[in-house]
């Protein structure tokens, strides 16, 4: 797997970079529009991460001409905006995903991930983790043979869990991912959603997959 | 200093005032130059007849004729006595009752009888006494029609004068009546509202031209003001980005120093508190760009409410809090499902957060003349009256210790949201044992 990085900002490219490279994929760099649609067009890439403000070419315009072109590579798109109407135009312009800053690379590595593996056919109906397993499209949940009931908000929490597996997730994550909304630090809704989601995939089996990581938050995890 | 009048009313009531007091004395000049101009009339008169009837006297051609009316002269009274009461002749107009008293003193005098008021020139020639008087009927009947006049005139001009000043004011005050109105819809609305413009070069028309200078002013500074927390917000969230990224690599890597470790958790927690003001100041830029409402659609309200008894119910365990709900079906409001979510998530942590332990919270949602009702009520502390509008302002704190953190920017948030959907939120009520806030937007049919 090969993506493109089209990012003027030196560090928050490397970073991106690092969290890429850490999956075991490849990554190219590019610091201004019309380079970035140089390479994209001349190379082969299986994403696009996209800035929208870029010095030259900036990425709607890039991403337009990209697909005038018609090149099918996936492409998030990064803004410092969190505009609504400009995610809108994103999408519209065929954009696969957008990402307002200030973003968690985390995040940013799962989305694509999630691309990467709709584009290459790999179907995402299933995310398993150990003898867990976890059906997108009929929303069940079940460990080893035993189907397990979860609330809607211990599904999208199991979901998000089995996205990054064996990434540590800080309640922050959890929070805004699940719920879309970031809770109070003197609520520990995170902690009593998550003890609640172990109860029901933890209790009675072995080994236990939750980990709590002491301070930071939680990770889905052999122990 | 308050007046009970307004100053349309006080300008007509002192105009009133001024020409009534000046009309006052110049009427009691008018009638006393009057009186003593014709008294002098009639004593140069009495003494002209005085005369003739001395020289008649004198000569001793005094006959009877001398007292016999005179048709042209009805108003004189000629009498002459003798020392020892001999009356040498009288004219008949003329009382002896006068007469008598205007021998008592010499020279003039006003004497009265029943009937009649004389003005009276007694004089001694040796051994006669000459009286003369003048009747003072048609003196009085003048100096008492300009009385009436007077008395007429001063309430009437006076009044006549409070008219028209209460007119002259009341156009010259218009200008400033209609901006006050424009200044109270200012701000209601828009800053960008002017002052009806006066072209005339009077107080008025500088007045609201240095009031409009003014509008144009605050309007600049509250444009960039607003700006300033959107553009400072987007400015942010790169270094944010950056500072997120690498807190997160550090804390992947497992064998960490314990110092480093809990460093960089203290960091990420604060760096995850500014990424929420910046999140929430960023959707109140676009509150205030007027942009958050463009994409409404119809939202079942009641679905989007059940869905989350399950958050309800997460964010009230940690207080053992009894939660008790009644939410009436299909209740659909035009609005958008991200924001409504936001709105109730906010006032349902609020409601935990500042609450006791085993504590409860109540909410309800019915429809009531066209609104959908959401009240929701917490035994949480008591919000002072005087802070009951200031909950909603931005980054207020009930609590100056901070005791319990917050932001302050959650209430500002849902009012903003309240209002771009078409709806109000208000503190109902609070007490030691119970605060209710209510939201109230406008229903629509279903989708």
């Amino acid at each position: 797997v090969r993506i493109l990085v089209i990012e003027d900002e030196r560090k928050v490219a490397s970073l991106i970079a690092a969290g890429l490279t850490e999956q075991g994929w490849a990554v190219e760099i590019c610091g201004n529009g019309d380079d970035g649609l140089r390479l994209a067009t001349a190379e082969n890439f299986d994403a696009l991460v996209l800035d929208i403000m870029l010095p030259g070419r900036d990425g709607l315009s890039l991403l337009r001409k990209l697909r005038s072109e018609h090149s099918p590579v996936p492409v998030i798109l990064l803004s410092a905006r969190g505009d609504v109407n400009e995610r809108v135009e994103g999408l519209e312009i065929g954009a696969d995903d957008y990402l307002a800053k200030p973003f968690s690379v985390i995040e940013l590595v799962a989305r694509i991930r999630a691309i990467v593996r709709r584009r290459t056919g790999d179907s995402l109906t299933v995310l398993t983790f150990a003898d867990l397993s976890l059906n997108l499209h009929q929303r069940t949940v079940t460990r080893g043979e035993k189907l397990i009931e979860l609330t809607s908000r211990e599904f999208a929490l199991l979901e998000t869990f089995l996205s990054s597996p064996g990434r540590v997730l800080s309640r922050t994550f959890l929070s805004q991912k699940v719920w879309g909304y970031q809770f109070d630090p003197e609520t520990n809704v995170i902690d009593v959603a998550v003890r609640r989601l172990r109860g029901k995939i933890d209790e009675g089996f072995s080994p236990k997959l939750i980990q709590t990581v002491r301070g930071v938050g939680y990770s889905i995890a052999s122990e | 200093m308050k007046y009970p009048l307004t100053l349309r009313g006080r300008i007509a009531l002192s105009a009133a005032a001024v020409t009534a007091l000046a009309l006052i004395i110049l009427a009691a000049g008018t009638w006393i130059y009057v009186y003593l101009e014709d008294l002098e009339a009639i004593d140069e008169h009495l003494v002209g007849e005085t005369h003739e009837l001395r020289a008649d006297l004198a000569e001793g051609d005094m006959d009877e004729d001398e007292f016999s009316e005179d048709p042209f002269e009805l108003r004189l009274g000629l009498a002459a006595i003798k020392g020892d009461g001999t009356v040498l002749g009288i004219t008949p107009n003329f009382s002896t009752a006068v007469v008598d008293q205007g021998t008592t003193n010499l020279g003039f005098s006003i004497q009265a009888d029943v009937d009649s008021r004389w003005r009276i020139y007694s004089t001694r020639q040796d051994d006669v006494l000459i009286v003369i008087g003048h009747n003072l009927e048609e003196f009085d009947d003048v100096l008492s029609d300009l009385a009436s006049i007077q008395i007429l005139l001063v309430p009437f001009v006076s009044l006549l004068t409070a008219w028209i000043s209460w007119l002259v004011a009341g156009r010259s005050l218009a200008p400033i009546r209609k901006a006050a109105a424009a200044a109270a819809s200012i701000g209601v609305t828009d800053l960008t509202a002017r002052l009806p413009t006066v072209l005339s070069d009077d107080e008025i028309g500088q007045f609201t031209h240095v009031l409009n200078g003014m509008l144009d002013r605050i309007e600049k500074n509250y444009l960039q003001a607003k700006r300033f927390a959107g553009d400072a917000s987007h400015e942010l969230s790169t270094p944010l980005t950056i500072i997120k990224g690498e807190l997160e690599k550090l804390v992947a890597k497992n064998n960490l120093p314990e110092l480093a470790e809990q460093g960089i958790i203290s960091a990420q927690q604060e760096v995850d508190r500014m990424h929420q003001i910046i999140d929430q100041l960023l959707l109140l830029a676009r509150f205030d760009a007027g942009k958050a409402s463009a994409d409404y659609a119809p939202i079942n309200l009641s679905s989007l409410l059940r869905e989350m008894t399950e958050d309800v119910d997460l964010l009230s365990e940690k207080y053992a809090l009894t939660v008790t709900h009644e939410v009436a079906s299909d209740i659909w409001v035009q609005g958008d499902s991200g924001q409504l979510y936001r709105l109730l998530l906010n006032l349902f942590t609020n409601a935990t957060k500042y609450n006791r332990p085993q504590g409860s919270i109540g909410y309800h949602l019915r429809r009531e003349n066209g609104h959908a009702q959401f009240l929701i009520s917490n035994s949480g502390p008591e919000i002072l009256e005087a802070d009951a509008e200031r909950v909603f302002e931005r980054f207020f704190q009930a609590d100056e210790s901070h005791a319990t953190r917050g932001n302050g920017l959650g209430l500002s948030l849902c009012r903003e949201i309240a209002h771009a959907h078409g709806g109000t939120i208000r503190l109902v009520s609070s007490t030691e044992k119970a605060t209710d806030f209510l939201v109230e937007l406008p229903v629509v049919s279903a989708a």
